[in-house]
Parts: C-alpha cells; sequence; structure tokens
C-alpha cells in the first residue's frame, strides 16, 4: 500500500509531458488564457470539477469554486518561483476523481469538494509554466491562465448547475462517466503501459 | 520573338520572388499549440476508432437501444457501465495482458445485444448492467491496444470515449420511438437486424 503510494507520488512528481508551443501571433496574454483549453489533462479535469461543482450546486460550490480559485493562483506563483512542477498523473487523477464522483451523483461535503478542487487547482497551476519569456509577458501568460482556468470552471459549472430536468441531470452523469472513463485509460497506459514497463 | 533585356531580367526576378516565396512558406514554423497536430491527430483517430468499425457500431448503437427498451433507469445505467468498464478492458489491453477471442466478443455483442432487443427481454437491472459491462471488456481491450500508439493519448481516449458514448446516444433517440407500439415493433426489428449483422461478423461474412 504504502511502495504503491510512494509510487504514484514519485510518477506525480515527474517532470510534464506536454510541449507547450505558444500560438503565434496572439499574444501572451491569450496565449495563457488559452492554455488550458490547449492541454488535455487540463481540459479533462477543468471539465470534470465544473460538472462537481455545478451538479449539487450551490452547497458544494460554494466552498469548491473559491478553493479552486485560491490554490489555481497560488499553483501559479509557486510554479514560476520555485520551478516546480507536477505530472499528467496528479491532474488524471483529479479528472477521474471528480468524473466517478458525478457519476454516483451523490453529494459529498462541501470541505471534499474544497479538497479535491483546491488539490486540482494547485496542479493546473504548477504544470501552467510558459515557455522562457521577459519578466513582465510571464506575468502576463499566467495571468491569462488564472483567468482561463477560472471561466472554464465556471463556464462547466454553470451550464451544469443550469440544467435541472432529470434526463439533464442524467445527462451530467454520462459526461461524468465519460469524464473517469477517457482519464482511467490514460492512466492505465502511464502506470502499467509499455513506457512504464520499460 | 524573342524575349528582350529587360523582359528576360524581370522573368529572372518573378522566379525569384517565386522561389523565395516558396522557401518562406516551406520554412515558416506552423503556429500549432501545444503541437496541436498531436493533439487534434489523437482526439481524431480516437473518435474515428469505434464509429468506423461497423462491429462497434453494431454493438454501441444496440447498447442504447435495448436501454432505451428497459426504460429508466437502464435508459442511462447502461451507456454509464459501458464507457467505465470499457476503461478497464482498455488497461488490460494497455498492459498488454491478453485476452481470448476479442474480436469473437466483439462480435458476439451485437449478436446478443441484437437478440435482447428483438425479444424485447426485461430482465433485471443488474443482469442487463453485467451483460453489457461483459462486452464492454472486450471493446475496451481492442480499444486500448490501439492506444499506446495514438499521436496523444489521452485526446485519443477522449475521442473514442466521446465518439462511443455519441452511438449510444443514437441507440437511445432511436429507441424513443418504444414509446409507440409501432416504434416497438420497429426498434425489435432493428434489433434482429443488428443480431444478424453480429452474426455476419462472427462468420467472417462480413
Amino acid at each position: 500500500m504504502i511502495r504503491g503510494f510512494v509510487f504514484v507520488v514519485v510518477l506525480a512528481l515527474n517532470s510534464p509531458a506536454f510541449a507547450h508551443a505558444p500560438i503565434k501571433g496572439i499574444g501572451v496574454f491569450y496565449n495563457g488564457l488559452l492554455h488550458p483549453l490547449f492541454v488535455p489533462a487540463h481540459l479533462l479535469l477543468l471539465f470534470g470539477l465544473g460538472l462537481l461543482l455545478g451538479q449539487h450546486a450551490p452547497g458544494m460550490s460554494r466552498f469548491g469554486w473559491f478553493a479552486f480559485v485560491l490554490a489555481l493562483w497560488t499553483g501559479l506563483l509557486v510554479g514560476q518561483v520555485f520551478g516546480i512542477s507536477v505530472s499528467a498523473i496528479f491532474l488524471l487523477i483529479g479528472a477521474l476523481t471528480a468524473g466517478l464522483v458525478v457519476t454516483l451523483g451523490r453529494p459529498i461535503p462541501g470541505m471534499a469538494a474544497a479538497a479535491i478542487t483546491g488539490l486540482a487547482g494547485v496542479g493546473i497551476g504548477v504544470d501552467s509554466m510558459p515557455e522562457p519569456l521577459t519578466r513582465k509577458e510571464t506575468w502576463l501568460t499566467l495571468a491569462g491562465t488564472g483567468l482561463g482556468a477560472v471561466l472554464i470552471l465556471s463556464y462547466v459549472g454553470g451550464i451544469a448547475a443550469w440544467l435541472r430536468q432529470p434526463w439533464q441531470r442524467i445527462g451530467i452523469r454520462v459526461a461524468g462517466s465519460w469524464t473517469a472513463a477517457s482519464a482511467l485509460l490514460v492512466l492505465a497506459l502511464a502506470l502499467v503501459g509499455p513506457k512504464a514497463s520499460g | 520573338m524573342h524575349p528582350t533585356k529587360a523582359g528576360r531580367s524581370a522573368s529572372r526576378i518573378h522566379a525569384a520572388v517565386l522561389l523565395a516565396a516558396v522557401v518562406a512558406v516551406t520554412l515558416v514554423s506552423p503556429a500549432f499549440a501545444h503541437e496541436g497536430a498531436g493533439v487534434a491527430g489523437g482526439f481524431a483517430s480516437g473518435f474515428k476508432h469505434p464509429i468506423l468499425g461497423w462491429d462497434h457500431v453494431a454493438a454501441m448503437v444496440a447498447v442504447g437501444l435495448w436501454g432505451a427498451f428497459l426504460g429508466a433507469p437502464g435508459i442511462w445505467l447502461l451507456p454509464i457501465v459501458f464507457p467505465l468498464v470499457m476503461a478497464l478492458g482498455g488497461g488490460l489491453g494497455i498492459a498488454g495482458l491478453p485476452l481470448p477471442g476479442v474480436e469473437v466478443g466483439i462480435a458476439a455483442s451485437a449478436v446478443v445485444l441484437g437478440i435482447m432487443i428483438a425479444l424485447g427481454a426485461r430482465p433485471p437491472l443488474w443482469v442487463a448492467a453485467i451483460i453489457v459491462g461483459a462486452f464492454a471488456i472486450f471493446h475496451g481491450h481492442a480499444h486500448g491496444t490501439e492506444l499506446p500508439a495514438a499521436a496523444d493519448a489521452l485526446a485519443y481516449a477522449i475521442g473514442f470515449v466521446l465518439g462511443t458514448g455519441l452511438l449510444h446516444l443514437v441507440g437511445i433517440t432511436l429507441g424513443v420511438a418504444t414509446r409507440w407500439e409501432a416504434g416497438k415493433v420497429a426498434v425489435r426489428a432493428a434489433g434482429g437486424a443488428i443480431a444478424i449483422a453480429g452474426l455476419a461478423f462472427l462468420t467472417g461474412m462480413a
């Protein structure tokens, strides 16, 4: 059990597997803003978290949304200042957790939601370091990412909260199962796939 | 008529400009974000995988049709169970664990699910979930073995889970016809057609 936990932690602290090539011509702020949309692991996690917060809004979103925003900005700051990062595995575990909770459809305590969104926020924050830029451009990019991730979470959460019909609530659970299934597959690839086993 | 000296000079300039333009276009770096081609390519190949395989299509539509036939909560439980168990099957494939008769299992899923729809079978929900889940393992294993080669694994996974889910949705939408008596007959006939198609896959005729 402990060895398994250590294994996951070691994998999670590896360097990120994503390239961070910017889109040319739109400026650093908008590059940062669009960054979460172009990293599948970030997008999947934000989608799952949005469903989670919206499914049981406002009870869950009251804590979860603020925890995410605070943790995201802390993560962006910590990642930039200390240069630490997390691997996609950490983010995928978050997406899997959020997807499964949404699929089950049972409300979880507000503090548990805050813990999930907080950890996810830190993970996305530290995994969003831009390519080497000038100091001003770096902070503009990070500001864009901080805003972009919050907007995606808010939009998905808002739409999920707005859908109140029984069949729409079922649709949210189906989307949660798709999120969990996608994350589970890539986690399997990372943990037991050909590259993981050498 | 021979070209003048000035004309030849202009032609050379035009050729040089054209060559420079071709070189510039060739050498300019594409503005893909996050190796967008990899992400887009991975998503597209994952999305197409269940849709372009007729054995997958038949089985996925059958899951949706049977769910609609079972009514609530089967209509939503089966499409939730399927992708999750399929992901577990995919994990087996990724890990390289052999699963005998994957293609037979996929074809058999169309036969069995088609027969269930054709008969209008309404077993207890847990039985239906086990039947669908068991076949999901075969479908997942087939997808999973192709995942390591994908351009972007996560984009591929999202693409094929989405493709699979949309096929379920097609089945559920068609299954709405079960509200009417004539629609029930049509859906059961569709189940029979799926079972026959499954037999064709199973015997190698299709």
